[in-house]
């Protein structure tokens, strides 16, 4: 480690130990709380699945993406519940690639068919 | 002319949470049943008819190959009910609803109203009853504080609200339709109470059973007898709830911790025990003058509709992850703890000035908590709340955890083993918090706690408890011998393997 700057005139550069401090803070809680979460949701709606999850890539700078086509997941049924999440690292990727790529993390639940259709031949 | 197969999908080698976080299991394959046929269409009439095929199924594949198969509901247990290493089956599509039911379905002996039966499926959710029955001028008699639970996953743990003079959600329910060995289904009723007749359980293609002592176990036992398919509740005629939030020094609640004697508190309807009473302490303030205990009581009253009211578009709420990092800040700062609890309360019971009003539907609505919490739900006799709580405070004082505590009310089960077995009044304790070391510790000091000051007492079989066959033992007493001989009775050694899962060997009622 070189000296601080001294009567001889060189550079310090050591970090301050506050500066470290609030480098190794801000790390821990991008780590901790690194994940970006919106969501589309109704309160009646209810949720008929436990989630189903992909991660998608937008590649290209956004000319080509990926999709979710839930027919197969959802036995035709709408969602209930869908869920994208960015991070940290996602972030970094896409930065880092100067957006040649960007990937999300998506979630999805099912809903469920009305309670009550169809009827029952043993009904009051 | 061939049988139609059931639409059932699967993933294997899935790692699956619970909605909480707070479990989490590595399942050998996650079914999903529908209820719909292979070529996706549904019944016209008679909608849980795949369902019930599938669910047969699922436990037919899971003997021929040796595996254990369990329900899974809504996955709000906080405790492993729902977990099986093998074979687990997501019930949520399965929600077929039969309101009323027709009178040539019902024994003769039947004196209740026939319009007030509904035949639920196991994957019908608290909200969907809740929707369907006020749409037919019913209501459940009780539920949870929130409706994301199925129907069968909340009667199997003994989820309840505040009915005092009711009981818990179980205490609605008058047949059980289970899938056991071999798919072979029965409905089964307590023979001192006929419901239905032979003509509803050779519709349903079932075998009768009526055996109060078989019911009762198979009524709270978190998926152990078979794949519940459905059961059939008694519900009521829709009333509005009424509800007060009040907050108050600890010690002015203090009496009424283990009385229900409300006299002292001035109350609208004076010494008359509301419909609802509950009480959330913080207990770090517990002296004079710190406002530390929120009442919420709730008064019955005939129906007058209240609309819903649509809320904001787009919502604001803390970020997904915030339970987790409060819980990291907890472990690591606890004594920021009950700071944080004074900020915490006083939002999530706000006084009311006027009462707000609704339907059980509208009070008892969708909370939705996001991220790693837990909780562990203490039942003791009413005598008992006070010194309970006591304990709790002293532990909280010591080893201070992020967590309000939580008082209700609710009339004894005869389930077996319902953690709400005190008579006549079980009072619950709920201690929800942030999921963490921490919290995971202060139970168990809690528990302990509780044992030394010779305080006796269960715990809720859906929330963090103590999965230890000597406490169960302690807990139930001669109620585990009743409820192992019914298992035993109903269920050969492999079908006790098959609908076993480790949480009940490690209670010692997997036998």
């Amino acid at each position: 480690m070189r000296q601080c700057r001294d009567n001889a005139g060189l550079r310090c550069t050591r970090t301050p130990p506050r500066r470290l401090a609030v480098w190794g803070l801000s790390l821990l809680l991008g780590l901790q709380t690194g994940c970006y979460h919106y969501r589309v949701y109704s309160d009646q709606v209810p949720v008929g699945s436990e989630a189903k999850q992909a991660i998608l890539w937008s590649s290209l700078w956004g000319t080509r993406q990926q999709n979710i086509n839930m027919d197969s997941t959802c036995a035709n049924n709408p969602t209930a519940e869908v869920t994208m999440s960015s991070n940290f690292g996602y972030a970094l990727l896409t930065v880092l690639s100067f957006g040649f790529v960007s990937p999300m993390h998506v979630e999805w639940k099912c809903a469920k068919d009305r309670p009550t259709s169809g009827g029952s031949r043993f009904e009051g | 002319m061939t049988e139609q197969q059931p639409l059932i999908q699967f993933t294997d080698n899935q790692v699956w949470h619970n909605k909480h976080l707070n479990v989490s299991a590595n399942v050998a394959r996650l079914y999903e049943a529908w209820n719909r046929w292979g070529d996706r269409s549904r019944p016209q009439q008679d909608g849980w008819q795949p369902g019930l095929r599938a669910l047969q199924h699922i436990v037919r594949t899971a003997e021929a190959s040796g595996k254990r198969v369990r329900g899974l509901g809504g996955g709000w247990s906080l405790s492993e009910a729902a977990v099986a290493p093998d074979f687990l089956v997501d019930t949520k599509q399965l929600n077929n609803l039969v309101i009323g039911l027709a009178p040539a379905f019902l024994d003769p002996s039947f004196q209740g109203e026939p319009r007030h039966l509904v035949f639920a499926q196991c994957g019908v959710s608290i909200m969907e009853l809740n929707t369907e029955l006020a749409a037919r001028a019913l209501a459940l008699s009780t539920s949870g504080a929130s409706n994301g639970q199925t129907i069968c996953g909340a009667i199997s743990t003994g989820t309840h609200g505040s009915a005092h003079a009711f009981g818990a959600m179980q205490d609605c329910v008058v047949g059980i339709h289970i899938v056991a060995e071999g798919g072979r289904h029965y409905w089964v009723e307590r023979a001192s109470q006929p419901v239905v007749g032979l003509a509803f359980s050779e519709f349903l293609g079932a075998e009768l059973v009526r055996d109060t002592n078989l019911f009762e176990a198979a009524l709270v036992s978190f998926g152990s007898f078979g794949l519940i398919h459905a059961v059939l509740l008694v519900c009521e005629p829709i009333y509005t709830l009424e509800m007060h939030i009040r907050r108050y020094d600890y010690d002015q609640v203090r009496s009424a911790l283990s009385t229900l004697d409300v006299r002292s508190l001035d109350l609208p309807e004076g010494p008359t025990v509301p419909f609802h009473f509950e009480v959330v302490l913080n207990p770090y303030r517990t002296r004079a003058g710190e406002a530390g205990a929120f009442v919420r009581f709730i008064y019955k009253r005939p129906f007058t509709p209240v609309p819903d009211i649509p809320g904001d578009t787009v919502v604001t709420s803390p970020g997904d992850d915030v339970m987790g990092l409060i819980g990291t800040l907890s472990d690591a700062v606890p004594h920021l703890i009950p700071a944080a609890l004074d900020n915490f309360l006083p939002q999530q019971f706000k006084p009311t000035t006027d009462p707000i009003r609704g339907s059980h539907g509208q009070i008892f609505g969708a909370t939705e908590v996001r991220g790693l919490a837990m909780s562990t739900e203490i039942g003791v006799a009413l005598q008992d709340a006070g010194a309970a709580t006591e304990a709790i405070v002293a532990i909280a004082h010591d080893y201070a955890f992020a967590s309000p505590v939580a008082l209700r009310y609710v009339k004894a089960s005869s389930a077996t083993l319902a953690f709400t077995c005190f008579a006549p009044i079980t009072c619950t304790i709920e201690l929800p918090a942030v999921g963490s070391t921490r919290t995971q510790e202060a139970y168990r000091r809690i528990w302990a706690e509780l044992d030394r000051r010779g305080i006796p007492y269960t715990l809720h079989w859906g929330q963090c408890l103590r999965a230890d066959a000597a406490f169960i033992r302690q807990a139930f007493g001669a109620r585990v011998d009743a409820w192992l001989a019914a298992r035993r009775q109903f269920l050969s050694p492999a079908g006790r393997r098959t609908f076993a899962n480790d949480l009940l060997v490690a209670c010692g009622l997997a036998d």
